[in-house]
């Protein structure tokens, strides 16, 4: 089995791939849970159902997010109504954020909404909440703090931002089901979502480091040069301190990464990484990496 | 050709045919509905209030008149993915009728009151009646079957038709009072009409809310019996009335209504006999039976108000 850490953009391309090379049933995902929100009196879990919706086979893949074939009658009519619903959720999408939120509302931890969906949808992989308990990613900028959400699908990462926080009523843990995931693994995969945003929200649940210390780890930077491959991750790596390059990323998983990935084309020099294709533009692209990948992992 | 306004109490599926048909005598301007808030609930992160909805819609001229509730067209694409995916919902709600409950959960999550709620939804939807939820205290009936206690709109839309009413248990712990607003409506009507509504699902909550019946004797009030005595009547409409201790006929509900109204329809074919009633026609199954029945009662309450 491979267990990925996933946000809800670069590494769900990876999967893609993974998941046709694999038998599904070997894959775990740990998915970001800092973009989650309770929205129209539901609950919105960005990354969670991303990646839900790609092992579904349901997942829009010329956005990489929502579902393939959706419609929007409901928020179409909540803008008539004055009711501005800054992310676009279709009415299937918006059923699963209803039977999660009615779940959560009686009790259900987001792990067992998540494993109960992932039934209905037929997904064989198992796909886990990097905790329970909630915690959200806020940016700083001149208008106070921001939902990460709002900073990046409202105004389009178009706001100055001056720092990264994450709120939270009691400090993250991480489920059960993920330390298993990644002791139980071949091996892990960090895949190539924004490293701040992402990664280091599932890094920052208590037990996580500590366990992916004792495994063998592959990362793959999101970057090259100064760039994300897609994504905000730029200005986010600056307010978290970072440079925003994958010396950056580097830095961030220096203390447990045993393969370093970066872009062929990547300017930035770091020792000792391994260099490959990274853009993953289409499935055949998507296949190369996860190819090269699991040669790493298994040697063949 | 009336100047004044004319208040109808309770928005039910029995009551919504006859206001369509007074629609076509009266300017909707001239109109207010007051809607029982006794089915009121949340589901799915909306707030569902079926009266208020129906009024609504009617008013904005997309109500489904086939059954006389929902959205004319409504498509159910989160309902039918819900159903796939979980329990489903307790009935079908349509995608458009869901933004308007989400809408209104909205508005009342940021602290709006049910009534501001609802007249921003009214002017959202260019309407030109004034729909007015009787309370703005929770106030949701629940139906004990002897096994469980079902909230009054499940029991409506789900329960077998059946289902033994033991007992019709109000949730709130006093009478909720009326809003300021409704006292107004009602201060300035000619008129206040109850149309044939279940008398137990809809109209008793309304009367029965601090306040409403000592406007009422003030005004010059029309009820229509929605009882026909040889017609069998709806059974659950029967189940609440025995629960409310009388029996579904034409001279029950009069009692239950008691000395509020002044003119107690009833239908010209019904053999249980109100004394001093006045007999009309009060099937409503065809649109011409709906604008004849609203002449008629528009009629009397121009020549008592006169």
């Amino acid at each position: 089995m491979i267990t990925f850490l996933s946000g809800g953009t670069g590494t769900p391309k990876l999967l893609r791939g993974m998941r046709e090379l694999l038998e599904e049933r070997e894959i775990a995902v740990v998915v970001n849970t800092a973009e989650d929100m309770w929205l129209s009196g539901n609950h919105l879990s960005p990354d969670v159902d991303t990646v839900m919706y790609l092992f579904a086979g349901i997942l829009d893949t010329s956005k990489w997010w929502g579902i393939h074939g959706d419609t929007f009658i409901t928020h179409d009519l909540l803008k008539r109504l004055g009711i501005n619903e800054f992310i676009a959720v279709g009415d299937q999408d918006r059923a699963i954020h209803v039977a999660r939120g009615e779940m959560l509302r009686n009790g259900i931890s987001l792990t067992e909404a998540t494993k109960a969906l992932c039934k209905t949808l037929a997904v064989q992989a198992t796909v886990l909440p990097m905790t329970d308990s909630p915690v959200t990613t806020y940016v700083r900028t001149k208008m106070g703090e921001m939902h990460f959400q709002e900073y990046w699908v409202k105004h389009r990462g178009d706001v100055a931002i001056d720092g990264v926080v994450r709120r939270f009523s009691e400090p993250p843990v991480a489920t059960e089901e993920v330390i298993e995931a990644i002791e139980r693994s071949d091996a892990v995969v960090v895949g190539p979502s924004n490293p701040v945003t992402s990664i280091s929200p599932i890094l920052e649940c208590a037990g996580v480091r500590e366990a992916l210390r004792r495994q063998r780890v592959i990362a793959v930077s999101p970057f090259i040069g100064d760039a994300p491959v897609s994504g905000p991750a730029a200005a986010l790596m600056r307010a978290f301190g970072k440079e925003a390059s994958s010396a950056g990323t580097c830095s961030l998983y220096e203390d447990f990464v045993d393969v370093f990935i970066q872009d062929i084309r990547d300017p930035v020099a770091i020792e000792g990484a391994l260099r490959l294709d990274t853009l993953m533009v289409n499935r055949g692209k998507s296949l190369d990496l996860a190819k090269n990948i699991l040669s790493l992992i298994y040697g063949c | 050709m009336y100047g004044g306004m004319i208040t109808f109490l309770s928005a039910t599926p029995g009551s919504l045919p006859f206001i369509q048909g007074v629609r076509q005598i009266l300017y909707d301007t001239e109109i207010a509905v007051v809607a029982s808030t006794a089915g009121d609930c949340r589901i799915s992160g909306g707030h569902v209030a079926p009266e208020v909805d129906a009024a609504l819609f009617l008013f904005a001229g997309i109500l489904d008149t086939n059954r006389w509730w929902g959205i004319k067209g409504d498509t159910y694409a989160t309902h039918n993915y819900l159903l796939k995916v979980a329990g489903g919902e307790p009935f079908p709600i349509g995608d458009r009728a869901r933004a308007v409950q989400i809408a209104r959960a909205a508005l009342l999550d940021a602290g709006l009151t049910l009534t501001e709620a609802v007249r921003a939804q009214s002017s959202s939807l260019k309407i030109g009646a004034t729909v007015l939820p009787v309370t703005d205290e929770e106030c949701g009936l629940l139906i004990d079957t002897g096994t469980e206690r079902l909230p009054l709109l499940t029991y409506l839309m789900t329960a077998p038709s059946d289902t033994e009413v033991r007992e019709i248990v109000s949730a709130a712990p006093a009478p909720p009072a009326v809003t300021d607003e409704v006292r107004a409506v009602i201060e300035g009507s000619d008129a206040v009409v109850i149309g044939p509504s279940s008398p137990a699902a809809s109209v008793l909550p309304i009367l029965e809310c601090a306040g409403m019946r000592d406007l009422l004797r003030d005004r010059f009030v029309v009820a229509v019996s929605p009882f026909r005595g040889g017609v069998a009547p709806d059974p659950k409409d029967a189940a609440l009335m025995y629960a409310a201790g009388e029996k579904p006929t034409s001279p029950g509900v009069s009692r239950l209504y008691g000395d509020i109204v002044d003119v107690f329809v009833q239908d010209r074919h019904d053999p249980d006999e109100v004394p001093g009633s006045l007999r009309l026609e009060t099937s409503l199954l065809h649109r011409r039976q709906a604008e004849s029945l609203a002449w008629d009662v528009m009629a009397v309450i121009r020549h008592a108000v006169s």
